[in-house]
């Protein structure tokens, strides 16, 4: 891999002026076809997640790029090399998007692989085939956790209580959701992979950064070690005793929101104890709510729901503190007279990039004088099923003002160019090279 | 004639005027929930050198009395009043000091303490005071899951009127401050009868004065 170094800061730009001007013009027609009013709206499984999938297969074919759909409709674009019988070197984001959400979540990361794709095919002299994966269903706001139902369904993960979970605010399923849009609901349901790990070289996925890491250190681009996992309790409940606010004494009292604020504040003590040992670790409570028809002022709450959720690029540092968390509940149900109910945990498994394309990625940030900051991803990815389903893996971050999941998303198209330079070249370098294990 | 050594500990906690009565009106309630006309702040006894060191010779010697000479390699203090006194006693014995923390925090065998020791380590448990031993049990699992042999659990008051306290050993008891409070009339003797009346019966005054009545 010294190949790609050669004079630091001096190896010349994939792209050209057509490839950019076309990127502008793809993220400016899928605003036009997706602006609700406040912000960007594609559902999963919906018309306008479709819509934005057309635009894109319209230009990748107008480059002369094969396109096809797989069984859950995803969108391949393909660029064959001399040697097509190797693993391919692919790349894809998804389109959804949240509702009132940002144009550049993962538009950005399909984008920026439809002109890798069309730079490849303008310079030739590729041994592997080149792909684009146009993903969809991302995004958990649609139909709940674990989502990445378009990536899932690559590795045959998909399961009945996938198909069987309801739209937000609705009675339809994803299932339902999915056959409208055309999928082979036989295949899916029968759970076979449509890919093998094995039919990939690498995959490399550009994201826009969800956090703030990238701007606050002044770097335009990150190249990803690890995603975090998490694990999601959608709906614990303290049970304790409803009383008179006046009459009870402190000591015969098991106040429910009293248990819950010591639970969430040891928690939070845990949390700023394991992180100064090294851990990595978040930890969210987004919901608490007591029960709007037995709550008043005066009434000692019985009974208070909330969610929790902790996230680490450590699948035993999330095992620990789980145990942790649980040995909490036992611990002041006890002493404060009350009983938690974790209910089910939702986990979705940590994931760790390639340390080898790690290292392509961030020579071809040095060879081309891109500042680049190696980090984990904090935010769930497509690309963490890539990994853990055992494809060599890693991300391209683009710095992103005021976060995602909003309007506000800013990314700066320069931002995006730079990026897409070193998602692209790396891309390609892979692909020129016939020989090699799997990194 | 020198007297007792809880008798004299006693007079000390009085002295430094460490002994608050309620008698009339609301009582105390310890954070345990016993409902108590009379509440002694140990802790209160840092802020005297002279007391403090004479409090702590005295300990010393009934430490060695209730467990012998060398009996253990470390003393562990109570978070969080335990722990000066237990800092002392490990100075003046030069052993090590363990802190056990109300708490765990994080991950690991010492996730409930501080300072560092070997599993099987003969340890000592100190505390300011007890009342009906629950939180001591606390502390001594902590050690005991991090694999210390709690050889004794000391402390320097134990009220031994809420029952309970098993095996834990005392410099001085409620009964000894009440006597000695007596003996040099270093409280009225009203609230000294009705905290005497609390003394022979504290399950049924805590009861009768909004306290729990039982552990």
């Amino acid at each position: 891999m010294q190949s790609f170094i050669g004079e630091i800061g001096s190896a010349p730009l994939l792209f050209g002026a057509g490839e950019r001007a076309l990127a502008e013009q793809l993220f400016a027609g899928l605003k036009a076809m997706s602006f609700d009013g406040v912000g960007i709206s594609r559902e999963t499984y919906g018309p306008g997640e479709t819509q934005a999938m057309a635009l894109i297969e319209t230009a990748a074919k107008q480059h002369g790029l094969e396109t096809c759909w797989d069984a859950a409709r995803n969108l391949i674009v393909r660029l064959p090399g001399a040697a097509p019988e190797l693993p391919v070197a692919a790349t894809g984001s998804h389109v959804d998007s949240v509702p009132e959400g940002g144009n550049y979540d993962g538009a950005a990361g399909v984008i920026a692989g439809l002109m890798t794709l069309i730079a490849a095919k303008r310079l030739g002299g590729r041994q592997r085939t080149l792909e684009l994966y146009v993903l969809r269903g991302e995004e958990s706001a649609w139909y709940g956790g674990p989502c990445y139902f378009g990536s899932r369904a690559l590795f045959g993960q998909l399961e009945a209580s996938d198909f069987a979970s309801a739209r937000r605010g609705s009675d339809v399923t994803l299932g339902a959701a999915m056959a409208a849009c055309g999928a082979d609901m036989a295949a899916l349901t029968a759970g076979a992979p449509l890919l093998r790990p094995e039919h990939f070289q690498a995959w490399i996925e550009l994201h826009i950064e969800q956090g703030p890491v990238l701007v606050a250190k002044a770097k335009p681009v990150g190249i990803v070690t690890g995603i975090r996992g998490n694990v999601r309790h959608r709906r614990v409940v303290c049970r304790g005793e409803a009383a008179h606010s006046g009459a009870v004494p402190r000591w015969l009292r098991h106040d429910a929101v009293l248990a819950m604020a010591e639970l969430l504040m040891r928690i939070d003590e845990h949390w700023r104890v394991l992180l100064e040992w090294g851990e990595d670790l978040v930890v969210t409570s987004g919901i608490v709510e007591t029960n709007p028809r037995e709550h008043a002022v005066s009434r000692v709450p019985g009974e208070v729901s909330f969610a929790l959720e902790y996230r680490s690029q450590d699948a035993k540092t999330l095992q620990s503190f789980g145990a942790l968390i649980r040995s909490e509940c036992d611990q002041i149900g006890a002493k404060r007279g009350v009983a938690f109910d974790l209910g089910p945990a939702l986990p979705t498994k940590p994931a760790k990039m390639s340390e080898d394309l790690v290292e392509r990625a961030a020579a071809v940030a040095a060879a081309k004088a891109i500042p680049a900051e190696i980090m984990p991803s904090g935010a769930g990815h497509d690309t963490a099923v890539f990994a853990n389903a055992g494809v060599p893996a890693t991300m391209i971050f683009v710095r992103n003002e005021h976060g995602s999941h909003n309007p506000n998303e800013a990314m700066d198209m320069a931002d995006f160019f730079l990026g897409a330079e070193v998602l692209g070249q790396t891309l390609l370098d892979i692909a020129v090279q016939p020989e090699g294990d799997r990194p | 004639m020198t007297p007792a050594p809880a008798a004299e500990a006693a007079r000390i906690v009085l002295e430094a005027g460490a002994v608050y009565t309620r008698t009339s009106g609301d009582p105390f309630f310890f954070s345990s929930g016993w409902a108590s006309p009379i509440f002694i702040d140990i802790k209160r006894l840092i802020a005297f050198p002279e007391a403090r060191d004479r409090l702590i010779a005295l300990a010393l010697a009934r430490i060695e009395a209730l467990y012998g000479e060398g009996a253990f390699d470390q003393i562990a203090g109570c978070e969080l009043a335990g722990v000066p006194f237990a800092a002392i006693v490990a100075d003046r014995l030069r052993l090590p000091l363990v802190v056990a923390k109300k708490q765990s925090r994080g991950f690991g065998r010492l996730a409930q303490l501080e300072g560092a020791f070997d599993p099987g380590a003969r340890t000592l448990l100190i505390d300011d005071l007890t009342t009906d031993g629950r939180t001591k049990a606390n502390f001594r699992r902590a050690l005991e899951a991090a694999e210390a042999d709690v050889v004794g659990v000391f402390v320097l008051l134990d009220y031994r009127v809420f029952g309970a306290g098993g095996d834990i050993g005392s410099l001085m008891t409620l009964a000894d401050i009440l006597a000695a409070a007596r003996a040099h009339a270093l409280l009225e003797p009203g609230p000294l009868g009705v905290i005497e009346a609390f003394a022979a019966d504290a399950a049924g005054w805590s009861r009768r004065n909004g306290g729990i009545g039982g552990v």
